[in-house]
């Protein structure tokens, strides 16, 4: 479980997150929303543990983040960034087992993999250059290399968080749900999964709870029939919302435009 | 383009280790001596004559060890700076090492008759070597020491340190040159255009010591090296210690760069081809880029100095216009023929 008091951070003088509050547990799927900087980056690289100024405010299991070796923490979480970039000329298979943890077997390793390939459908792809794949397919990528992370992990015993900044963001819809359903697929295995969502609608459909953010203070936590109402995201968003229950019994949510 | 196999990787280890074998034997059997290879091997056999033995265990062995080292440490310091800073131009000589090495011994030529007369007569073969180490030392600690101001170890601005400490030495050096003697000049060149005519087993010993222990410590980095080309936020959510890596690769490339120049002068052109080599002929990752540079390095200069030395005998062309006249076209002509880099 992943615990926050009061995570609070300012960078260059500018308050960018104040007494936020964060509870992850295992096999649960957390949504961070907001409008556009109300933290919901910032919180997430404060998780990852890239600053040290709210390290002491937030706890893996019972270990202050400030404790843990950037080593320590690869085995308690794996991150996804929104924007992932290669500079050298890798192959896919070269990229995806750039997570994979030194401890792990070759054997071990090249199943991991050969799991990756097949559930992103880049079977038969793994000798191509990333570089010459598409945006989509490149982020795919990224997202494998760090699910063989995750998976490494727990085969080596740590249970292991998965940090999500936007995944969605490149993907065309199938993909968009298809990731989702893997993502809730992985909180069923009991990986606590954290994601930055900016699709409400996919955040109501997918997520256990959201967590909700404007202006860097936390407006509203709970389970997502709560936090995504109508009045709470129309104050938030500064716009107009609509929620609506479809006859599939999914919520429906969008601007009146 | 193909992906090549791991059969390919190894087969350009074969290849590049007869190559390496082949000049290795070419430095040892050719030279404006003109030894017989009757002589040579009556030599290598322990029946050759004192002034053939001379040649070839004390003039042309250590020249040859010393090529290798040189070749294959500024091949792998080139290798770990471009990873590191994720930039394909990057250098020893960007940071300001080779710059530093050099100016601190054109210093010691020029205006060392004011101390040398005080140097023991022992000493004196190893002035300039030790001038060099100092002068790389010195700029690698202010280059660290100002990349690190503010907390975070800048790598921005250890290239732009870099810079304008090549900047200021080349300047002090253009003055220097304006102030020396015609003997001086001479000397001055071994020191702005590099050569493996000063070898001998002393000065040889230690300083590939230096450059081998920092190689070795530098292929241990291979896996990191990997993992930043993620970026470096991507590299700590792997598990690196960013900032301390960064230190640390800094660091050994000033050790083996610092003790290649203080024996062999500033050698340009090899830290930025050889990995560039690699990595289009062969693959890009770290585990393979690190090793195979290393032998395209000690390759490179191998045979480059076996023709700067019998090019036009007895004269000698100073080694670092040797490497760019054959490693300038060769690289362009990757560079024209292969768009991925």
């Amino acid at each position: 479980m992943i615990t926050g008091t009061n995570i609070s951070l300012s960078l260059g003088g500018k308050p960018i997150l104040s007494d936020v509050p964060f509870l992850l547990e295992a096999g649960q799927v957390l949504a961070l929303c907001g409008p556009n900087g109300a933290g919901k980056s910032t919180l997430l690289s404060c998780l990852a543990g890239e600053h040290s100024a709210c390290a002491e405010a937030i706890c893996y299991f019972d270990t202050q983040l400030s404790a843990l070796s950037p080593r320590d923490l690869a085995r308690h979480r794996v991150v996804l960034e929104q924007n992932p970039s290669l500079a050298a000329a890798f192959t896919l298979s070269e990229l995806i087992e750039l997570g994979a943890p030194m401890a792990l077997s070759p054997d071990e390793l090249a199943q991991l993999k050969s799991e990756a390939l097949a559930e992103f459908g880049f079977t038969s792809m793994e000798d191509r250059y990333v570089s010459e794949l598409s945006g989509g397919q490149q982020h795919r990528a990224h997202f494998a290399r760090v699910l063989v992370q995750l998976r490494a992990n727990r085969r080596l015993g740590h249970e292991s968080f998965l940090l999500l900044d936007e995944p969605t963001s490149s993907l065309d819809i199938g993909h968009q749900i298809t990731l989702l359903r893997l993502i809730r697929q992985l909180a069923a295995d009991g990986v606590g999964v954290l994601v930055v969502l900016h699709d409400l609608n996919l955040a109501a459909a997918f997520t256990d709870h959201v967590l909700l953010l404007q202006d860097g203070k936390a407006v509203q936590y709970g389970e997502p029939g709560e936090v995504l109402s109508a009045k709470t995201l129309s104050d938030v968003y500064g716009t107009e919302i609509i929620v609506e229950t479809a006859s599939t019994g999914q919520f429906v949510i969008q601007p009146v435009l | 383009m193909a992906v090549r196999s791991t059969r390919f990787v190894g087969a350009s280890y074969l290849v590049l280790l007869a190559l390496l074998f082949l000049a290795v034997l070419l430095a040892l059997v050719i030279g404006p001596a003109g030894l017989s290879p009757s002589e040579i091997w009556a030599s290598v056999r322990g029946t050759g004559t004192a002034a053939s033995d001379t040649i070839i265990f004390n003039i042309r062995a250590p020249r040859m060890v010393l090529g290798i080292v040189v070749g294959a440490s500024l091949a792998i310091s080139g290798a770990c700076l471009q990873g590191l800073l994720r930039n394909p131009l990057a250098d020893p000589g960007l940071i300001g090492i080779t710059a530093g090495a050099s100016l601190a011994v054109v210093f010691v030529i020029v205006l060392g008759d004011v101390f040398i007369g005080t140097v023991p007569a022992y000493m004196l073969p190893a002035v300039h070597p030790i001038a060099a180490f100092l002068g790389g030392l010195a700029v690698t600690v202010i280059v660290l020491a100002t990349a690190r101001i503010g907390g975070s170890f800048s790598v921005g601005r250890l290239i732009l340190v870099g810079v304008a400490i090549t900047a200021i030495a080349s300047a002090m050096i253009g003055i220097m040159i304006y102030m020396s003697t015609d003997q001086q000049l001479r000397e001055l060149t071994f020191w702005t255009m590099g050569s493996l005519a000063k070898s001998n087993w002393n000065t040889v010993l230690i300083a590939c010591v230096a450059m081998v222990v920092a190689s070795l410590m530098l292929l241990r980095y291979r896996g990191v090296l990997d993992l930043l080309q993620l970026g470096e936020r991507a590299a700590f959510h792997a598990g690196v210690d960013v900032a301390r890596v960064k230190f640390q690769i800094c660091a050994l490339v000033a050790v083996a760069v610092g003790a290649g120049v203080s024996v062999a002068g500033p050698i340009g052109f090899v830290g930025l081809v050889a990995p560039h080599m690699t990595r289009l002929f062969v693959r890009a990752s770290h585990w393979v880029v690190l090793p195979i540079s290393a032998l395209v390095g000690a390759n490179i200069l191998l045979f480059a100095d076996l023709f700067v030395r019998n090019a036009i005998p007895p004269a000698e062309i100073p080694i670092g216009i040797a490497t760019a006249i054959l490693g300038g076209p060769f690289f362009l002509w990757l560079l024209l023929r292969n768009s991925r880099l």
